[in-house]
């Protein structure tokens, strides 16, 4: 059984599309990761999932149930951490934590201290008063307070610091240990890498790509920039493509074997190197052109 | 009970504070009527002065000013009829509308909690929200009453006078809410709503003004619950009550179908 199932999801906003026919399948224990550029139909999958939309067609399955149907039941097993983190101003963390607990059965508060002290998070201070980054903490300790068996993240590290972000990787890291699945969204590719088993790609509301991070990382699809007077040389690299060049700082993307990169490259006079990461957009015109 | 208590625990600061301000000019109207009981007469003559219409939408043509129930129905129109219905107005409109356009009801409803049994927490704290302020005005006002009423009053009039403000303040709550809950953008869901109040309230204004206008009544609870012509006769015409269970009946219908199958943008 797939613990988070989209099946042929479409949602029109009126006229405004929203996503169309999205279909994917997560597995038990697995990090699932949810790319594309804003208004790519993320957020309105995600909300699909917690039943807060309903779809036009289409299934949205979780353990096996109902998302419309069994969203009661669902949710009781979902940890929801939101994007833009919107809870009651006047309201105090704790008060929050409270609330949030409220909902589900045998809450341990034991665990609610230990996910505050790890997200250093103020109990005592006011909803309001807080920074983005320690309002997303919230929205984090509330989605997990209830120890769920899924949980369902829009854009997580949105506003935390590295530091935090590193500590919800490793949280990440352990509950799916235990055999937790989390799907989540983002525009940053290198924490979809860093932390996922899969991902899918979304643009305009379709899906145009699913693929494990293993796969990717064989690709190894790099953005190169070296600051050279051999020009010549750079271009004759094996596996570079689209090689631009920007007076002595010649650009290409390069797909293969990194080893092999720096060997072609230890032949060539350098006066300075960037190897980074291809930005979400790059990757889209990659697979765009793959597909 | 936990969507409930929450509910009441963020509202119940403005309940009190509208409490406390209609109370007080509940006492104030309360204090300027010995010097009007005492100048009958000239009320009287001032009165006969007044254009027939005028007299005619207050409801005080033949008005007995003697009699501090009829007074204070009189007055109520205003502070009790019309702004605690804009007092459940706004409580309706931000149990749903507020919750919507500052984002906070994606925190709610990604619980493990289902549409209905929201709705029904809200619905409730609405209905106690009214009801402190309702009991507590109608408790100063049975103190005034036993303080100022120097020649007794008729208790059947004073409780049905309050039973009437009641059922209306909690009509119009359920009006609100199911508005907000039809319209699919919160963005200017304040002045429709406030607005339409406004509207259904001069409407029952109008309906008073002539025979042919008269028809009216029927589509606006302001007059179901005219407090004026309730003192004056002594009851609510069976009609109405009628109209205000249907209109409970289809609001609430209508509230929990749609909310169940709603989309949150928020």
């Amino acid at each position: 059984m797939f613990i988070i199932q989209a099946e042929n999801l479409t949602k029109y906003y009126g006229k405004h599309r929203g996503i169309i026919d999205v279909s994917f399948e997560i597995n038990e224990a697995e990090i699932f990761g949810f790319i594309g550029p804003n208004g790519a139909g993320k957020s309105t999958t995600i909300r699909i999932f917690l039943g807060l939309i309903f779809p036009d067609s289409g299934f949205a399955r979780i353990l096996g149930k109902d998302c419309i149907m069994d969203g009661f039941e669902i949710r009781s097993q979902v940890g929801y951490v939101p994007g833009e983190v919107n809870y009651h101003s006047q309201a105090t963390v704790g008060e929050l934590l409270n609330y949030s607990a409220s909902f589900y059965d045998c809450v341990d508060p034991k665990y609610i201290d230990e996910l505050c002290k790890r997200f250093e998070l103020d109990r005592k201070k006011r909803f309001r008063e807080l920074s983005t980054g320690n309002k997303k903490k919230v929205a984090i300790v509330q989605a997990l307070l209830h120890k769920p068996k899924v949980i369902i993240c829009d854009e997580p590290t949105n506003g935390l610091d590295p530091i935090m972000q590193n500590r919800l990787f490793e949280l990440f890291g352990e509950l799916k240990s235990q055999g937790v699945t989390v799907f989540f969204s983002s525009h940053i590719l290198a924490e979809v890498q860093r932390l996922c088993d899969r991902f899918a790609m979304i643009k305009d509301g379709k899906i145009i790509k699913i693929e494990s991070i293993e796969s990717l990382r064989k690709k190894n699809y790099k953005l190169v920039r070296v600051q050279t007077p051999q020009k010549d040389k750079v271009e004759r690299i094996t596996n570079a493509v689209n090689v631009t060049a920007e007076d002595s700082v010649i650009k290409f993307e390069y797909m293969g074997e990194i080893e092999e990169l720096l060997k072609e490259l230890s032949r060539i006079q350098i006066e300075n190197i960037w190897i980074e990461d291809p930005s979400i957009e790059d990757l889209f015109m990659y697979f765009y052109k793959e597909v | 009970m936990n969507v409930y208590l929450w509910e009441m625990k963020r509202n119940i600061k403005s309940v009190m504070i509208w409490t406390a301000i209609l109370t007080a000019l509940l006492l104030m109207y309360a204090a300027f009527y010995p010097s009007m009981a005492k100048d009958v007469e000239l009320l009287s003559r001032l009165m006969k002065m007044m254009p027939r219409t005028f007299l005619r939408i207050f409801g005080l043509e033949n008005f007995d000013f003697t009699n501090l129930l009829n007074y204070l129905a009189t007055v109520s129109s205003i502070f009790v009829t019309l702004l605690g219905s804009v007092f459940a107005s706004l409580l309706a409109l931000k149990t749903i509308s507020k919750e919507e356009s500052e984002k906070t009801a994606e925190f709610l409803l990604s619980k493990p909690v289902k549409r209905s049994k929201i709705l029904s927490q809200k619905l409730l704290m609405l209905l106690s929200s009214i009801l402190i302020l309702d009991a507590i005005l109608c408790l100063f006002s049975l103190l005034v009453m036993e303080y100022f009423g120097s020649g007794g009053y008729d208790h059947g009039k004073f409780w049905l006078f309050w039973l009437s403000q009641l059922i209306l303040h909690i009509s119009i709550a359920n009006l609100v809410l199911c508005i907000t809950i039809c319209l699919k953008r919160q963005e200017n869901t304040i002045s429709f709503t406030i607005g339409s109040v406004f509207v259904l309230y001069v409407l029952s204004m109008i309906s008073k003004l002539t025979e042919q206008a008269r028809f009216l009544s029927y589509f606006t609870p302001f007059y179901y619950s005219d407090g004026v012509r309730i003192v004056k006769n002594g009851s609510m015409e069976p009609i109405f009550l009628i109209l205000y269970l249907l209109l409970n009946s289809a609001t609430t219908l209508i509230s929990f179908t749609v909310y169940s199958r709603k989309d949150i943008y928020a």
